[in-house]
């Protein structure tokens, strides 16, 4: 349960831009260990944490992609974010999209990746302001922030 | 073996093992209309035509997609093929984990309703293996061959 909600919580932090800070020394090495079990042939590791959520980022290169992953200080693995184009939206999700905002245009789109679930949160901008839309695979889309223009 | 499984994901084999003519002029208003009504910023369609079904292979957000219709209009299925790079990236670190000494010989996404979900066919020197990932986390195996 504990897990779910720093989920939660860290998909709030991940549209909220910037918010990791370096840390002052390296994470325990149960959050190491946890992150070599995730994740294999990666380069690049830097570790960050976030402020206030008790939990460490670690920033990556894998696949030649920038990833971004979390865990909590007991090594807790709370999921993966990474910053996508829009052409890799899933079908249903790019379609819906097309179909709702036909005349809208995409700013960022973000994977996010957690254990018990995946979401793609996209930022757009409409006439009418900008818009943070969360997507489920489903094709399913829900308005997760306004913003004004 | 893709047909198969597309067959099987859009609810018929019939549906693939079918030749289709490539004739779009023989595309109906009904399922042009549903078409158009689906899929609202597709580009360059071109219709072709099975005993039962309509294929239609266009481009949408520069990916090529091929969408399966009934002659009533009915969306059967969507396919697109993918890189594995544009595999969520949980899908992506379990073949890591799991499959480092295979190489990737088919992959693609189907979608269907309100339903989605991904292929792929990994192969090494002795066997082929058919993974299914309905829920975009989780890889299941679907099939399993040795080769002769």
């Amino acid at each position: 349960m504990k897990k779910i909600i720093l989920s939660m919580a860290l998909a709030v932090a991940v549209l909220g831009s910037a918010f990791a800070t370096p840390v002052d020394k390296e994470p325990s090495v149960i959050v190491k260990e946890a992150f070599s079990k995730e994740f294999t042939q990666v380069k690049d590791v830097q570790w960050n944490t976030v402020p206030g959520e008790g939990i460490y980022e670690a920033k990556f290169t894998f696949n030649n992609e920038t990833l971004k992953a979390y865990f909590t200080v007991d090594g807790d693995f709370l999921g993966t974010t990474r910053l996508i184009s829009q052409s890799r939206l899933p079908v249903l999700v790019a379609n819906e999209l097309a179909r709702q905002y036909p005349n809208a245009h995409v700013v960022s789109v973000f994977e996010h990746s957690m254990p018990e679930s995946l979401a793609w949160y996209i930022t757009i901008t409409t006439e009418k302001g900008g818009l943070a839309l969360k997507a489920t695979g489903n094709g399913e889309l829900t308005v997760y922030k306004r913003y004004k223009p | 073996m893709k047909k198969i499984i597309i067959g099987l994901v859009l609810g018929s084999v019939l549906l693939v093992n079918t030749a289709f003519a490539a004739n779009s002029d023989n595309v109906t208003e009904k399922v042009a209309a549903a078409f158009k009504h689906e899929f609202v910023q597709a580009k360059e369609v071109s219709w072709s035509k099975s005993d039962n079904y309509f294929k239609a292979v266009f481009k949408m957000n520069d990916d090529v997609l091929t969408a399966y219709f009934s002659e009533e209009g009915e969306l059967m299925g969507v396919i697109r093929n993918l890189l594995s790079t544009e595999l969520p990236i949980s899908l992506q670190t379990s073949l890591r984990k799991s499959y480092d000494g295979y190489w990737i010989s088919d992959l693609f996404e189907y979608a269907k309703q309100d339903n989605s979900g991904y292929f792929i066919t990994l192969e090494n020197a002795g066997e082929r293996i058919t993974l299914q990932a309905t829920d975009g986390r989780n890889w299941t195996l679907y099939q399993k061959t040795k080769k002769q």
